[in-house]
């Protein structure tokens, strides 16, 4: 049986506490908010990947200086039918990769609805990351880097430019949230009677609008893809 | 992960996960350990009963015979302090007295930090280690154990002391077994239950003895020279003959016979037997007893595979006289598993994804053979069923189950019945989920106007797993039931067009003129519907009225199954009476019509007014003129025939008081909140309100039966011709 004593002797000193976090994927459809999930848990891509009919689950650890961040990753349906199916997911989550494709300047359009869906709708303290995925299309890009980083630091969200299938900042988007996170329970209490089931019913937090962002803008580090 | 009792709970969850970590680090531990060497200064004395000498320097024992400086510093004493209220006393000035004399001679070597001091009576542990290294001990933990008088007090026994130092666990046990050469037995007893009996329980997750990569004895096994005779031994150390003499130790012959330390080694033993000699001597024991020498005073270890351990030094310090027993040394090089710090990380996140990777292999895995149903058109009372596979191609049961929908308490619409709801699914597995989609009297009229589709998206969970959206659409063919009277009685067509082969020949059997695509209703015969009567409610009246002098139990029994269907097609395209099917059935649909209307015959708005008027007939007619113009005369005409019928029941010996209740039960529907507030009382007290209510329900169609209205519409007695506008188009609705 292992001990408490090999906290010290077998890991890190504080690698022992594990903190568990619910991230939850959204935006449009084929932005590529599953090439990201398994660039990031399975370091595969696939060119053809499969339309997500549903919400894939997933866990994946994080390792930083200090602690370890476990994330259970909900990975939803992009397309505007599922829409209204979006709160079991987001509801209870503390963090949320939204999505788009730097060649589609509509699913930009769609992530800024995302933010301020979430802005009114989600925990007040989730910690946003916005994505601009397929940034090895450079040649077709209609959504400037510029842009996109103005409107993140506007309200206050992390931002990225990855490329699933080159693997680009796939990592670092998953670190700098992780990074972000509050760290202040110890693993034991966070997570008790929050959900992870999106079936249970969890309070839904109205009126804590985080718009504005409260100064907590900040980019992640390694810097974004530009080309 | 949903709070179903069976899985474990998060919080559990993620502690097992911290221990499974800790699990694999350990066993991985070679892969970011360096072995590197340090120095161990054991030793052991029974000081019996004495106080340190003023004169007589500690140094020959714990400094002299080494010119290392050791890393730690493990001293055991027995017989500290002979004195019986030592038993009581927690600390002892003679504890004391050999501490300070014990650092003062420490110092001299270098700056040494106590790690941990433990005392049982005259049993004394400390160890101590280098300063410059004190910050890599951690997790130190003390136990005593008493095996002596009544086998549990601590005159005799064991104390121990724990630690680790850098990667190493380490453990250090100080014991005095029972004296006496023939007590050999009870000597490996004090062995076995020191072992059985220490535990480490500061710790959190509490040790033994066992539990350690390196285990130090030391101290007064009281193990003798046994079947020599002390001449003999006197002898053989006299021609320093010790390894022969070794042949002759209780606690060889009982290690080689595996009775006690067992997997313990010992150092070749090249010094003489350290009791007993005459105090202030090395002359042997010159008492009465004249106790034969022994090496009672002795160091042991035992370490796990893989761990270096090895003794540099096993000796005594024949300098040291205060006491019967001389003092004995073990100096050891220990390989102490170093932590490199930045392998020992890549080794964490390496395990970390392992477990990652197992977990999501462990996630229950399901498939699905369709995630879009389409349902196609169905209409009111219509069955359709689909078949939803699931199979599990994980590597672990599943449970799945539907579940509801953000703002909906329900998984799935009305007018659909998943079986199962939830299942489970060993490995393997596969479940055949029937999905019924049946329009029925609660969600026709939503449907009807259009307020709901048949469109549905449910979600399929896999407990600790998944989710599957599945979308379910089909188009809803409007019928007759569920529109409202007055919608339907101003609807100058058909709802829907006859099928086209019937059409042709009933048209043209009801007028020789040829049917042109534009024309909207046939010549009217002299039967034709009241005004603002719907016609297909008037063709069921009419059939019923007509046929009802044949089959005098109308209302009393249902019809075949799947008439009302055949019906609902007849009244939909207002095809010619008379209706298919049995008058059971007609009497069925028209009830059925009825109970399906948004707003019911006797409008909800005067539902009381109604039950308040039944006494009273000028009452009741009172009410009924504040009817919709549709709800009156439909019920007028409804009315007629009941009245009909009424005369029928009477004289029919199954009939059934109970029947007009029925009837009014849905003539007068309950209006939604006096349903609530009726479930929400006591069964007896639920009872007693349905009676009364019930009662003045009747009451009131009772008036309508007895007494008569002046302009009650006319039902003609037979079905000869045709009595409906039928009309080739059908009606859509918005």
């Amino acid at each position: 049986m292992a001990a408490v004593a090999r906290n010290t002797a077998g890991g890190p000193p504080s690698a022992g506490k594990i903190f568990q976090f619910k991230l939850v994927l959204l935006g449009e459809a084929a932005v590529g908010k599953s090439s990201l999930v398994l660039r990031f848990v399975k370091g595969h891509f696939h060119e053809y990947q499969e339309s997500t009919i549903g919400a894939a689950f997933l866990t994946q650890t994080v390792c930083l200086d200090e602690t370890t961040v476990k994330f259970e990753i909900w990975d939803t349906a992009g397309q505007e039918r599922y829409h209204s199916l979006a709160p079991m997911y987001y509801r209870g989550a503390q963090a949320a990769i939204i999505v788009y494709d730097i060649t589609n300047q509509e699913s930009f359009n769609k992530a800024k609805a995302w933010v301020r869906e979430l802005q009114r709708q989600a925990n007040p303290n989730i910690v946003i990351a916005l994505t601009g995925n397929k940034a090895d299309l450079v040649n077709k890009r209609t959504v400037e880097y510029e842009e996109a980083q103005a409107y993140a630091d506007e309200q206050g969200l992390l931002f990225l430019e990855t490329s699933a299938k080159s693997g680009v900042n796939v990592n670092e988007l998953f670190l700098a949230i992780a990074k972000k996170l509050p760290k202040t329970e110890p693993a034991g209490t966070r997570g008790q009677g929050q959900t992870v089931n999106v079936n249970a019913a969890a309070e839904e937090s109205k009126g804590g609008c985080c718009g504005g962002g409260g100064g907590s803008a900040s980019a992640a580090p390694g810097g974004a893809a530009r080309n | 992960m949903s709070a179903n009792g069976v899985l474990p709970s998060r919080v559990e969850q993620l502690k097992s996960r911290e221990l499974l970590v800790e699990e694999r680090m350990h066993l991985r531990q070679k892969e970011y350990v360096n072995i590197q060497s340090f120095h161990f200064f054991l030793a052991t004395w029974n000081v019996n009963g004495q106080s340190p000498s003023a004169t007589e320097s500690l140094e020959p024992w714990l400094t002299a015979c080494t010119p290392e400086t050791p890393t730690f510093y493990v001293i055991g004493f027995q017989e500290l302090d002979l004195d019986k209220r030592a038993y009581v006393i927690e600390t002892s000035l003679r504890e004391q007295e050999w501490q300070r004399t014990l650092e003062a001679a420490l110092r001299k070597k270098a700056a040494y930090k106590l790690v941990r001091v433990i005392r049982l009576v005259g049993m004394m542990l400390l160890v101590y280690v280098l300063e410059k290294h004190a910050g890599h001990v951690k997790n130190v933990a003390a136990a005593h154990v008493g095996t002596g008088i009544m086998g549990w007090m601590g005159n005799k026994g064991g104390v121990g002391i724990r630690l680790e130092f850098h990667g190493s666990e380490l453990c250090f046990v100080s014991a005095h077994f029972a004296a006496h050469t023939e007590e050999v037995e009870r000597r490996n007893e004090d062995f076995r239950n020191i072992c059985e009996r220490m535990v480490f329980n500061q710790l959190q997750f509490p040790k033994r003895i066992k539990d350690h990569d390196i285990i130090m004895w030391l101290g007064d096994f009281n193990y003798r020279i046994f079947q020599l005779s002390r001449p003999e031994v006197q002898q053989l150390i006299s021609e320093d003959r010790l390894a022969d003499l070794v042949l002759y130790d209780q606690l060889q012959r009982e290690m080689s016979q595996q009775k006690v330390f067992h997997g313990f080694r010992e150092g070749r033993i090249r010094f003489r037997p350290t009791y007993k000699y005459d105090v202030g001597t090395d002359r042997w024991d010159s008492s009465e007893k004249s106790r034969v020498p022994s090496w009672c005073d002795r160091i042991l270890w035992k370490a796990k595979d893989g761990e270096e351990v090895r003794q540099v030094v096993y000796g005594s310090a024949m300098e040291l006289r205060l006491s019967d027993h001389k003092p004995v040394i073990g100096i050891f090089d220990v390989g102490v598993k170093v932590v490199d710090k930045s392998r020992q990380k890549k080794v964490y996140e390496n395990v970390l994804k392992e477990i990652d990777r197992e977990e999501n292999l462990f996630i229950p895995q399901a498939t699905i053979d369709c995630n879009d149903f389409d349902l196609g058109e169905l209409t009111f009372v219509q069955q359709v069923t689909r078949t939803l596979t699931v199979a599990n191609n994980g590597q672990v049961p599943v449970v799945f189950e539907f579940i509801a929908k953000p703002h909906s308490t329900s998984y799935c619409q009305e007018w659909l019945k998943i079986t199962p709801q939830r299942s489970f699914l060993s490995q393997g597995d596969v479940c055949y989920v029937e999905l019924q989609v049946y329009v029925d009297k609660r969600t026709v009229a939503g449907l009807t106007s259009g307020a709901t589709t048949l469109d549905d998206i449910l979600v399929l969970h896999l407990d600790g797993g998944k989710d599957f959206f599945i979308t379910l659409h089909g188009q809803y063919r409007p019928s007759c039931f569920g529109i409202p009277l007055e919608t339907l009685a101003a609807m100058p067509t058909a709802v829907r067009a006859p099928p086209p082969a019937i059409t042709e020949q009933t048209l043209i059997s009801f007028d020789n003129s040829p049917t042109t695509p534009s024309t909207t209703s046939l010549p009217v015969d002299p039967h034709r519907t009241p005004a603002h009567i719907p016609v297909e409610v008037w063709m069921m009246l009419r059939h019923l009225y007509a046929v009802s002098s044949d089959i005098p139990d109308l209302f009393l029994q249902p019809g075949p199954p799947d008439e009302v269907e055949k019906i609902r097609d007849h009244l939909d395209g207002r095809l010619p009476l008379p209706l298919p099917g049995s008058g059971h059935s007609v009497a069925e649909a028209l009830l059925l019509y009825f109970d399906s209307l948004p707003d019911p015959l006797v409008p909800y708005r005067l539902y009381h007014e109604c039950l308040d008027a039944g006494a009273n007939w000028s009452a009741c007619r009172f009410v009924l003129e504040k009817f919709p113009k549709a709800h009156r005369e439909t019920f007028k005409a409804f009315i007629v025939l009941l009245r009909k019928l009424q005369r029928h029941w009477d004289q029919h010996p199954s009939s059934d008081v109970g029947t007009l209740e029925v009837i009014a039960d849905l003539v007068l529907k309950l209006p939604v909140e006096l349903s609530k507030a009726l479930s929400g009382m006591g069964q007896v007290g639920k009872g007693v309100a349905r009676q009364a209510i019930s009662r003045k329900k009747t009451a009131f169609l009772q008036q309508f039966l007895i007494n008569r209205l002046d302009d009650e519409p006319i039902i003609p007695a037979e079905l000869t011709s045709p009595a409906t506008v039928v009309t080739t188009f059908p009606v859509t609705f918005d």
